[in-house]
């Protein structure tokens, strides 16, 4: 049996290293193309990546930096995994960070500032971001964290021809689309698909909801200060938007399924009833993603005629506060290839590659809406281009990965769970990373 | 009794006979590999943790200094309080209990009853290779299997809408509600997520015991039965002592399997609708939270659970060495 | 009849109930696996809207046409020229039923389209549509598919799937030829690499454990030592230190040492936590062997080192056999510590198969193909095993 097995192990040994060894080597054309693209002494080196991104993601990310591959010929390592937090935790405190991390979560650069290097001594173009994005990625005065891509969260997807036939037409106020909930409700339609089911992250879609209400119902600052703590989770005004979200969301007669149906149903499923035929529900509040997810499920839908979105309105009809998301880069490593890559990233070449690669948005103020290839992002610019204010995700921003508790408490609040006792729990929760 | 008092004795002489041959330093010789690698992988990181449970969260004082005036505090093991007065790990210990009692016997009695049975056919290979099936998936597999058996309508309201999961197919076929089974109340969610532990474990249980069962010799069983003994009594007076090492090793392990459990909850609630439990609790303290001493005492608490089947396996480990 | 027909009758109808109860247990076992293969044939589109029991089941379009429409469009759908609904060009202006529900109400030669007491429900509306369009274009997804499993194979990551991305020139990452046989073995993200990568990681991570553990647990049911019983009862102990609190300080011992990122340091990392279950498992099998075939040996004169390779191991092939399969299967399984120490560097199969799918999960449907991929091995393995689990393999070894 062991002679056996070490001839196996001798024959698996032979061929990965003929597998290793037929590769292919790439070696593009070291060349200058046009230009912009610096590659400040990086050439030939390589670069570390770590983020939450794979699949389609991937493939988008490896596009963007194809430019800076063809011209600095820099090799990446990218890795992805939805376990990021436990990855990147063990590989700092271990002492060997990847180069550059993608993060998803603006607390992560106050739980690594001690690693992280910041990002104007390695030649990041901050400039092309304007106040507010350096703002998020900022702590303790130092930029350790710069925004590569945005997603705007406000948006009701709907189909048009449902509501043609409805007779529905997009609200333009607050108060016209509770309305228009409401008149759907009673022409006895569903008219939303509420669905907030993710896994391990159950409830990040109805806190984003919850936001958006927040931010019409109670003001932009009102919002912003739960991530600051200046905004009390026990405050009345909180309570006040988690229930016009919850009259809803458990209200079979608002809400595919009523509250069963929101907890127990994924969010890309409640995409998909919507759009459906016929179609289950009305209206789906969800993130810009959501055309893409559209696109695939139903491949004979156009958007802009078969599916497409509305902002939800501000309360007085005026241009609406819009809520964003966004992944940032942060650096771990300095060297001469990292260098060119965040150069690259940061610069005008690089975020009108990201526009037009179609990976959601670019937060760059240098790309503009004609930068946007796919018609559904580039509507998705305009809304940002269009907004009185922008307010980032809550969860995103709050310190000592509260989020997961923002996830947990709305569940729990839409699966029967008592308000009060939730959001006392959750201000707790706020005095305890607050404190720290 | 007398007889077993005999070998007793019996066995205390040839103890020494048998150390005489293989001198003092030979037995380290065969742990000795053993117990460094142990040493540096499990040791080692338990004690670190067991300091790191006496440590804040951000791991920069110790954890007393995370206490507050006016408020109940344990000192230096404050993080334990949490460990073991929060809302939300009572919440997980009561969870983890409903697992032990439901799981740990199921997947036992069931990999036993199998084992039995297919023993007695000719197709074993095969019934045992299709019970075993479900280990060799992965837990992310495992999750998709059973999403489609517990998913629940995007529109219950409508019999017409599509249903992806079977159980509510089943449930519409016959005219009823469709059930929310993974975040109905705490009994219903937590016995669905059992049923994919003991879909998994049973395979396991039934492999160990039925190498158990190979090693009764036949000629014991054969001469109960000669003596007029049904199935039933060969059973349980003769096989069911002869593999009870067995049962207990399987026992054990399947406690410890259970309390160490993770994946399956992680990857079909999240520990949401009151199914977390304790090893779920600890990966979202360290990796959520950044809570990294907490996380530590939660760990240290497992520890803890598990030395009442330490003892009783030291109990019967001197057992097993008496009368053999 | 001859009673010792009768006998053999009565014992073959006697193990009925036996038949029956295992073929109920293993119909019971294997129904989900039935739907998580049929899914991984099926396009993901379908997989969202129907369970995967219903891709036999007939569609209802055509019933339902045959009621409303029939009557005034025609069998065909081609009896009004000027709504020809046989035509691919004028039925594909209707992309959803309520585009069509909205006809109902216009008028054509001054007679209402459908009275309201004739219409269709929404649901036969929006199969009279599908019907319409299979018809009419001629063209539709297939039921089954293989190109879940083309896209485990090629570790594809991209906008559709490999195939029609390939068709398209869409870009695939990861230096694809868009030439299969290739993109599935040599190149970057390929599963055939990944294979191999799982090979190396998960065979000398299951021999080393019992190796080390054979020696152990030999040491812990047949020699004599200080602290033997205590030393037992602290390794089962063990077994319950949850692994990602090892993660950190191994990482760190193995930054200082280099062995981040090697093949040697996952093996370690493997052995260590197999090894407590592992001890446990074999010193409880070889503890349960007769103390008499150990004595006759040492009064041959042999040596432990005799007893335990001419003995102890021949006899605990069942045992090792077992052990082996269950580390085997968790080290195959395994994703977390390949993440952590390997990483996108090396990658295994568990790694790229859970980059196929997006943070949002989109491509989750290729997790059905590739559970089926990955436990091929396992399955053969547990398979080719049975025979070391037949009856009498320790001969008279074992007396009662």
């Amino acid at each position: 049996m062991s002679k056996r097995f070490w001839y196996l192990i001798t024959c698996l040994a032979v061929i990965s290293l003929l597998v290793a060894a037929c590769g292919p080597k790439v070696t593009p054309t070291v060349e200058k193309p046009e230009g912009a693209l610096d590659c400040k002494g990086g050439e030939g080196g390589e670069v570390s990546l770590l983020g939450v991104w794979s699949g389609d993601e991937e493939a988008r990310l490896i596009e963007i930096f194809q430019p800076l591959i063809d011209a600095c010929n820099i090799t990446f390592t990218y890795e992805g995994t939805r376990d990021l937090n436990a990855v990147l935790a063990t590989r700092v405190e271990g002492g060997n960070p990847p180069d550059i991390s993608m993060m998803p979560n603006v607390g992560a650069f106050a739980q690594y500032k001690a690693n992280l290097i910041p990002l104007d001594q390695l030649g990041a173009n901050l400039n092309n971001y304007s106040q507010d994005w350096l703002e998020l990625g900022t702590v303790d005065g130092k930029v350790y964290g710069v925004f590569v891509k945005s997603d705007v969260k406000s948006l009701v997807w709907y189909s048009p021809a449902a509501f043609e036939a409805g007779g529905y037409t997009v609200p333009t106020t607050w108060d016209e689309f509770v309305a228009l909930v409401e008149q759907i409700k009673t022409d006895g339609g569903v008219p939303l698909s509420m669905g907030i089911e993710s896994g391990a992250a159950t409830g990040w879609t109805g806190t984003d909801f919850v936001q958006d209400i927040m931010l019409r119902v109670k003001g932009v600052g009102f919002t912003n200060g739960l991530a600051d703590g200046t905004t009390a989770w026990n405050d009345p005004g909180v309570a006040e938007v988690w229930e016009i979200y919850g009259k809803w969301a458990m209200d079979p007669a608002y809400a595919l399924g009523g509250a069963e149906g929101t907890v127990s149903t994924g969010f890309l499923d409640a995409i998909y009833a919507v759009f459906a035929d016929p179609p289950q529900a009305f209206m789906v509040k969800q993130s810009g993603f959501a055309g893409g997810v559209v696109e695939g499920q139903y491949p004979e839908l156009e958007f802009g005629t078969d599916f497409t979105f509305f902002v939800i309105p501000s309360l007085d009809g005026s241009a609406p506060p819009v809520q964003v998301g966004g992944d940032a880069m942060a650096v771990f490593n300095d060297t001469p290839a990292v260098r060119a890559v965040v150069a690259y990233l940061t610069s005008e070449m690089g975020g009108k590659a990201w526009a037009a690669s179609g990976f959601d948005l670019s937060p760059n103020s240098k790309v503009t809406g004609a930068d946007y290839t796919n018609p559904i992002s580039a509507a998705k610019a305009d809304v940002l281009a269009a907004a009185s204010s922008v307010s980032f995700d809550v969860g995103d921003l709050l310190p000592g990965g509260m989020a997961m508790d923002e996830f947990t408490a709305i569940t729990e609040y839409v699966n029967g769970g008592d308000l009060t006792a939730i959001l006392d729990r959750l201000q707790m929760r706020a005095d305890e990373v607050f404190g720290e | 009794m007398a007889s077993r008092k005999k070998k007793k004795s019996r066995h205390a002489d040839r103890s020494v006979s048998l150390i005489m041959r293989q001198g003092v330093i030979t037995p380290w010789l065969f742990i000795l590999p053993a117990l460094v690698i142990i040493f540096v992988y499990i040791a080692y990181p338990t004690v670190y943790t067991v300091y790191l449970s006496l440590r804040n969260a951000s791991l920069t004082d110790w954890a007393s200094a995370a206490c507050k005036a006016g408020q109940p505090c344990w000192g230096l093991l404050e993080n334990y309080r949490y460990a073991f007065t929060s809302d939300i790990m009572l919440k997980s210990f009561r969870n983890n209990v409903i697992w032990l009692l439901v799981m740990v016997p199921g997947v036992t009695a069931l990999g036993l009853l199998v084992a039995v049975l297919v023993d007695r056919v000719r197709y074993e290979s095969l019934a045992k290779s299709l019970i075993f099936m479900p280990m060799a998936i992965s837990f992310v597999g495992a999750g998709v299997i059973w999403g489609f058996v517990y998913n629940f309508p995007v529109n219950p309201d409508n019999p017409n809408a599509p249903i992806i999961g079977l159980l509510n197919a089943v449930l519409v076929g016959l005219g009823k509600r469709p059930v929310p089974w993974l975040s109905s109340p705490p009994l219903i969610n937590n016995l669905a997520l059992i049923l994919v532990g003991i879909w998994l474990y049973t395979g396991f249980s039934m492999t160990i015991l039925s190498a158990s069962i190979k090693g009764v010799p036949i000629e014991l069983l054969e001469a109960a039965r000669i003596d007029g003994a049904n199935e039933w009594q060969v059973f349980w007076k003769i096989m069911v002592p002869i593999i009870m090492p067995t049962i207990t090793v399987v026992l054990t392990t399947m406690t410890i399997f259970t309390l160490k459990l993770f994946d399956i909850i992680y990857v079909m609630t999240g520990g949401n609708f009151d199914t977390n439990v304790v090893a779920v609790r600890m990966y979202q303290e360290m990796y959520a939270n950044y809570e990294t001493g907490r996380s530590a005492a939660i760990a240290v608490v497992l520890l803890i659970l598990i030395v009442p089947v330490l003892i009783y396996n030291i109990h019967r480990f001197r057992e097993q060495e008496a009368i053999r | 009849m001859n009673p010792q027909l009768r006998e053999r009758l009565n014992k073959i109808l006697g193990r009925i109930p036996l038949h029956i109860v295992i073929v109920v247990l293993c119909v019971l076992w294997i129904l989900p696996t039935l739907g998580l293969l049929i899914t991984s044939f099926r396009p993901v589109q379908d997989v969202n809207l129907s369970g995967w029991w219903t891709v036999l089941s007939k569609r209802s379009g055509n019933v339902a046409y045959d009621t409303y429409c029939a009557s005034c469009h025609g069998v065909w759908g081609d009896a009004i020229p000027e709504a020809d609904l046989s035509d691919p060009e004028f039925i594909s202006q209707y992309r959803r039923s309520v585009q069509l529900s909205v006809t109902f109400d216009n008028e054509y030669d001054g007679k209402i389209h459908l009275p309201e007491d004739q219409r269709p429900t929404p649901d036969e509306l929006a199969t009279i549509l599908t019907a319409l369009r299979e018809v009419s274009q001629g063209e539709q997804r297939p039921v089954f598919w293989l190109r879940n499993y083309i896209d485990v194979l090629a570790g594809y990551r991209g906008r559709l799937n490999y195939v029609d991305d390939c068709e398209q020139g869409n870009l695939i990452p990861g230096q694809r030829t868009c030439d299969f046989l290739y993109d599935a073995t040599v190149s970057q993200a390929a599963m055939g690499r990944a294979f191999i990568n799982t090979a190396i990681v998960a065979i000398p991570s299951t021999m080393l454990p019992i190796f080390f553990a054979a020696f152990a647990a030999f040491a812990f049911s047949w020699l004599e030592f200080k602290g033997r019983q205590v030393l037992f009862a602290i390794l089962v102990g063990l077994q319950i230190v949850p692994l990602q609190m090892a993660l950190i300080p191994v990482f760190r011992l193995y930054v200082d040492i280099g062995l981040t990122g090697t093949f040697l340091g996952v093996w370690l990392f493997h052995t260590g936590f197999g090894l407590p279950y592992a001890i446990y498992l074999t010193r409880n099998f070889l503890g349960s062997l007769p103390r008499e075939i150990f004595e006759s040996v040492y009064l041959d004169g042999a040596s432990p080192w005799t007893a335990f390779f001419k003995l102890a191991v021949p006899l605990s092939v069942p045992a090792i056999a077992s052990l082996g399969i269950f580390q085997l299967l968790w080290v195959w399984n395994d994703l977390l510590v390949a993440l952590v120490f390997l990483g996108g560097t090396k990658p295994v199969m568990t790694y790229q198969i859970s980059n196929m799918v997006t943070s949002l999960g989109a491509g989750w449907h290729l997790l059905t193909a590739a559970a089926f991929v990955s436990f091929i091995v396992p399955m053969v393995i547990f398979f080719s095993f049975q025979r070391y689990f037949i009856r009498g393999l320790l001969g008279g070894a074992i007396k009662g």
